[in-house]
């Protein structure tokens, strides 16, 4: 505020971490898995180190039962610049899969709020897959025939409150994270973090 | 003017009868309270889950509010709506809750209640899911004036994360202890 003398100045946050597992607890509807993600923030906000998108490796659990995590063990690592917590970042992860006859399709999106404190390895961050249904029977049959789920034209439509009015989805299975954070500067700002 | 912001989301409906559900939410707050950046009101997604009775929202939440008091500490207020397959909506779940006063992590659990159908032909009515009666005015939910003309019934539970940071307060001497 406009009282605070530090106004022009800034902190920095470091995440730290990595997706490590989805869990279908009925199995993937699909042989291989993989996803794309995408980080998005605030507009007082800047990625100073990492990258903003990118994608996975296509992993299977094909080789286990079929219960079984699917590992990815995936590195995601940032480091953001902000004056303000507001905008705070959030990830936003698309998953895709593989039949066996190759055909691609979407799975479902996650998306999570990059962790504030921190998580560990006794409170991994667990997040539900929400797939988005179809919204007439005309779609409906046309997803049948050529085997592909609906999908959002936008994912990022998952961060908006006025934007998802009357889309229905269906939820099937969760994203595992472990992510870290360390702060610099927020105690200058007068932040209380707790 | 002491800040507060609110990051998290509406993670999850559970333990409701109807499986297709969505809410909509809003944060009240007194007077002395400013809405600085972010939305104080909105509504999610209908969802449901493939194999549990519950609905994953994952909905999230962004909030930058100012005060110049301590009186009228926001709430976070929530109604649940089922929608049956004629796309019909109605409410089955109304609740209250204070932003907790720490900074950190908190995962809270809001246990919801709905108003209890008042004839018979309600009660049929909402038990083969084709609506059911709901409040015309949404304070009776967040104030406790008017409480006592109300009947309700014991309804689901809302998942909340929230992650509260705090700015200046102790510039003004208030503690959190």
């Amino acid at each position: 505020m406009s009282d605070s003398p530090t106004t022009a100045s800034y902190f920095n946050i470091f995440i730290t971490g990595q997706l490590e597992a989805m869990e279908f607890p009925l199995g993937p509807n699909a042989a291989e898995v993989f996803c794309r993600y995408e980080v998005v923030y605030g507009p007082d906000w800047e990625l100073v180190s990492g990258v903003q998108s990118g994608i996975s490796q296509t992993a299977s659990n094909r080789s286990g039962y079929f219960k079984d995590k699917i590992i990815f063990n995936f590195p995601l690592e940032w480091t953001f610049k902000s004056t303000t917590p507001f905008g705070w970042p959030q990830l936003i992860v698309c998953i895709y899969g593989k039949t066996r006859w190759g055909a691609e399709t979407s799975l479902g999106y996650s998306r999570i709020n990059l962790p504030v404190f921190g998580s560990n390895d006794n409170n991994p961050i667990v997040t539900p897959i929400l797939c988005p249904q179809n919204s007439n029977m005309v779609s409906e049959l046309a997803s049948w025939i050529t085997g592909r789920n609906p999908e959002l034209k936008d994912p990022k439509a998952l961060l908006s409150n006025g934007k998802l009015k009357g889309i229905s989805a269906e939820s099937y299975g969760e994203v595992v994270f472990k992510l870290a954070t360390i702060l610099r500067g927020t105690d200058r700002l007068g932040y209380d973090w707790g | 003017m002491a800040e507060v912001h609110v990051i998290g989301q509406i993670l999850k409906a559970v333990d409701f009868a109807e499986p297709h559900l969505y809410c909509k939410w809003s944060l009240q707050s007194g007077s002395a309270w400013k809405l600085v950046q972010g939305e104080v009101a909105g509504q999610t997604l209908v969802s449901s889950n493939r194999l549990e009775q519950a609905s994953d929202f994952a909905h999230p939440l962004d909030i930058h509010l100012a005060t110049a008091s301590i009186q009228g500490w926001p709430k976070l207020h929530v109604e649940v709506y089922a929608v049956n397959v004629l796309h019909k909506s109605w409410p089955v779940g109304y609740g209250f809750v204070h932003i907790p006063s720490r900074p950190g992590a908190h995962r809270l659990e809001l246990l919801t209640w709905k108003v209890a159908p008042l004839t018979w032909w309600d009660s049929v009515r909402e038990k083969f899911g084709g609506g059911g009666v709901g409040l015309s005015k949404a304070d009776l939910i967040y104030t406790g004036v008017e409480r006592y003309k109300l009947q309700t019934r014991s309804s689901g539970k809302i998942i909340i994360d929230l992650n509260l940071v705090f700015r200046n307060f102790a510039k003004f001497g208030v503690e959190f202890k």
